[in-house]
């Protein structure tokens, strides 16, 4: 024990006199956190949407206020930045044409088009028809921009078909018919009403008029419009009601409800781990420079064990690795926002527990491999591979069956879902213990035990 | 108790397909100074390796003061100083923190490892550099302070292996001076080398090793004694009379160079006889010059002239 002192206070006093060693060691998770935090979640108000927004063209050809609702519940959208039209330097806006929206993407000044034609009702019966005009560059970008569009789309949607509706009931009821039918509504209303202040038109009487009327123009009927808890207060809310309650969902998030920045929450602890992966195999490659420098040699003629050697080395780079991986994590609530310190016992230890198996790891490697480069490149391929397959990147559930289950495999993996836990679910130790901890705990151990078996007949020390 | 510091007897070690020891049978008489003598790849450093438990033997034994050498065994490491080949030192360390270091590991502390520490710079001459960075010092003095660290512990037996190498001649005389003032105070020490004039100079005792195997071992003059007396003999003057160097042959082979012709004796050689026919010949004493062995021929003629590594 007193050897793996000694051992383990050379590695402090050689880090420490290592001035660029201790600045890269703290300033690397800082920067590695900076330029990933800002490609996912940015600044942490944004609920998870993608960092910059997207640019989408719109026009409504159609001249209806259908269509132009839908463009502002688009313009609504956080995600999206609505263009009407070119503007010119002096800041004139030139608006859209049906031809000069499309010459747009063509020009690649934005990749995404939303036009409402100017017959956008489908001839027969009752439908609409969107154009929806895209240079898909970038998948993840179109499927975000289809989606809103499509949401936009069906919002909108009484007003969208309001005209289809009128026409397809004077048609139906011909023309007398259906001025009777007005007729008989606006007095039914009229008189149900009884209020000398409300009064309506026969004409008002078409079913756009009423939408308008009842939705008024502030009223927004988007995905958070049903809020109709309180009473109805009056007919005309009672009316608006019916549209509403069309579709309610409501939304019921059981963790993660009050995570300020739920998309690097997410993914923040497999950056830490596969930076603990890269940090602690270069640490374990600095064994082969001790070897060329025949330091072994000397150490072992003396009192001292190769499983000393092994012990400081471990418990250096594993203390490192904890220091390192904390000032990712302090770094991330600085940068952005990540609540570190209200489960900062926790992620300490998930901190150590994780260094520990990453060093482990390390070291197998290290004792695997017969030069420095090659445990670099095993090494690097090793930690992609695994850091891929652990949902580090992309969400487990994404990928094939046969690669989750490898992907379960892996050390990243279960280090991934302890840091999870902790940040985004608010697990304490009881609840993540098992598994989770233990399992790492089992890598440890595991790795270490292949480590110093593979020490002891291999040829590092020889 | 036994007069012998360390024993080895059939020791055998490969490193794959090559054969670094091959048998090897060595006794280090205690208190010797013991040169172990050998052309690169020979085994030395890999009989220094078995020493110090860094490798373990195929087959063979070894005796550190009569007992069984036992990697385990802290007691018998603590009686072995081992100074590698190469600089083992941490150069972004200090000298002293290095020396804290090893000292420490040898099991020192507190103002005991203190004093060890101030003695061995004193003995490596290092005391005024203890506090820079060994990647600050010269090869002679990372050479010193590669020997001052397997002192920390006052060994018994000592293990240098090749300690001069690439390193002034200043520095050689400070590292002969401090081997043989421990030489004095009694301690063992092996040391190998492929300088025959160091053994010569340091040496009471050598083995000549190759291959892996000794090929002789005694006391310097006791192995010269088995040399002729005379080596060769050198006859200076260009203007030799053809007669004066058919004479000559009579005594051995002769080799004809430009100015002198060199005599390699034959059978049954007899100096005082040569003299005589040199003096009646009319040849100068000063133009006779006899070269009597050294240790370097019985190497050469042990070993061999071929290149090595
Ligand atoms: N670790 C090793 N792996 C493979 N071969 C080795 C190793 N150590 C020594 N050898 C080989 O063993 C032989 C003896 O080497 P060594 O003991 O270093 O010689 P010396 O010290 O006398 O120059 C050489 O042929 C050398 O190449
Ligand atoms: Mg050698």
């Amino acid at each position: 024990m007193k050897a793996v002192l000694a051992l383990l206070g050379k590695e402090y006093r050689l880090f420490l006199g290592d001035k660029a060693a201790i600045l890269l060691t703290f300033l690397v998770p800082f920067v590695l956190i900076y330029i990933f935090g800002n490609i996912f979640g940015g600044s942490g108000d944004d609920n998870g949407g993608i960092g910059a927004r997207i640019t989408v063209a719109a026009l409504n050809a159609s001249g209806e206020p259908g269509g132009d609702a839908v463009i502002e519940s688009l313009e609504a959208e956080d995600g999206l930045n609505v263009l009407r039209g070119f503007s010119s330097e002096d800041g004139t806006l030139t608006p859209f044409t049906t031809d000069s929206i499309r010459q747009g993407i063509v020009d690649r000044q934005y990749n995404f088009a939303v036009v409402v034609p100017e017959d956008y009702l489908a001839d027969e019966g009752i439908g609409v028809r969107i154009e929806f005009i895209s240079n898909p560059r970038n998948e993840i970008e179109s499927q975000v921009v289809n989606g809103l569009v499509q949401k936009a789309v069906f919002m909108k949607l009484p007003q969208l078909l309001a005209p289809q509706v009128d026409d397809w009931q004077e048609a139906n009821m011909g023309l007398a018919q259906t001025a009777v039918f007005r007729e008989g509504l606006a007095e039914l209303l009229n008189e149900s009403i009884d209020d000398p202040a409300f009064q309506v038109d026969p004409d008002e009487m078409t079913f756009g008029a009423l939408l308008d009327g009842i939705l008024g123009d502030d009223v927004a009927v988007d995905g958070e419009s049903g809020d109709n808890s309180g009473e109805s207060a009056g007919d005309e809310a009672g009316l608006a009601s019916v549209f509403d309650n069309l579709l309610t969902i409501r939304e019921d998030q059981v963790y993660g409800k009050e995570v300020s920045n739920p998309q690097l929450t997410r993914m923040i602890g497999g950056y830490a781990l596969m930076f603990l992966l890269f940090a602690t195999t270069a640490s374990a490659a600095s064994l082969f420079e001790e070897r060329r420098e025949g330091m072994f040699l000397r150490l072992l003629s003396m009192p001292v064990k190769r499983t000393h050697i092994l012990w400081s080395k471990y418990l250096f780079n594993t203390s490192l690795g904890v220091a390192q991986a904390l000032t990712l994590f302090i770094a991330s609530s600085f940068l952005f926002d990540i609540d570190v310190w209200s489960h900062f016992p926790i992620l300490v230890l998930i901190c150590v527990l994780a260094a520990s198996a990453c060093t482990a790891f390390g070291m197998v490697l290290a004792a695997l491999c017969s030069t420095p480069q090659q445990t670099q490149g095993i090494g690097t391929l090793l930690i992609l591979g695994m850091t891929a397959m652990s949902g580090a990147w992309v969400p487990l559930q994404w990928m094939p069956p046969l690669m989750q289950a490898i992907g379960k495999f892996s050390l990243v993996y279960w280090g991934i879902e302890a840091f999870r836990g902790a940040l985004w679910e608010g697990l304490g130790l009881l609840q993540l213990a098992w598994p989770w901890l233990a399992v790492l705990v089992a890598y440890s151990v595991v790795l270490l035990g292949i480590a110093a078996w593979r020490f002891r007949v291999g040829g590092m020390f020889r | 108790m036994t007069d012998t510091a360390l024993a080895a007897t059939g020791l055998r070690k490969s490193f794959g397909d090559t054969v670094a020891l091959d048998g090897l049978d060595l006794a280090v008489p205690k208190g010797a100074f013991f040169g172990l003598l050998g052309p690169n790849g020979a085994g030395k450093s890999t009989f220094m390796s078995l020493v110090t438990g860094f490798q373990d033997a195929d087959d063979g034994q070894l005796l550190l003061f009569g007992e069984v050498l036992d990697p385990a065994d802290t007691a018998q490491k603590l009686r072995i100083g081992f100074a590698p080949q190469h600089i083992a030192l941490y150069k972004e360390l200090s000298a002293e923190a290095n020396l804290v270091l090893f000292g420490r590991l040898y099991g020192l502390s507190g103002r005991g490892l203190s004093k060890r520490v101030d003695a061995v710079l004193e003995t490596a001459r290092l005391t005024d550099r203890r506090g820079d960075r060994v990647k600050t010092f010269s090869g002679g003095m990372m050479r010193r302070l590669n020997i001052a660290a397997a002192l920390l512990h006052e060994p018994e037996l000592l293990l240098c292996d090749e300690p001069t190498v690439g390193v002034d001649p200043q520095s050689r005389n400070a590292i002969f001076e401090t081997l043989l003032e421990l030489k004095a105070r009694g301690m063992t020490v092996i040391y190998s080398t492929h300088y025959m004039e160091e053994a010569e100079r340091l040496c009471d005792r050598v083995a000549i090793i190759d291959h892996g195997r000794i090929l002789a071992e005694g006391d310097i003059d006791g192995l010269l004694d088995g040399l002729p007396a005379v080596n060769a003999v050198r006859v200076r003057g260009s203007e030799l009379e053809e007669a004066t160097v058919a004479a000559l042959s009579q005594f051995g082979e002769v080799t004809a160079g430009e100015r002198v012709h060199t005599l390699a004796p034959g059978e049954g050689f007899r100096l005082s006889r040569f003299h005589a026919w040199a003096e009646g010949e009319g040849l100068e004493p000063r133009d006779v010059i006899v070269e009597r062995p050294t240790l370097e021929h019985l190497f050469l003629q042990l070993t061999g002239r071929e290149l090595r590594e």
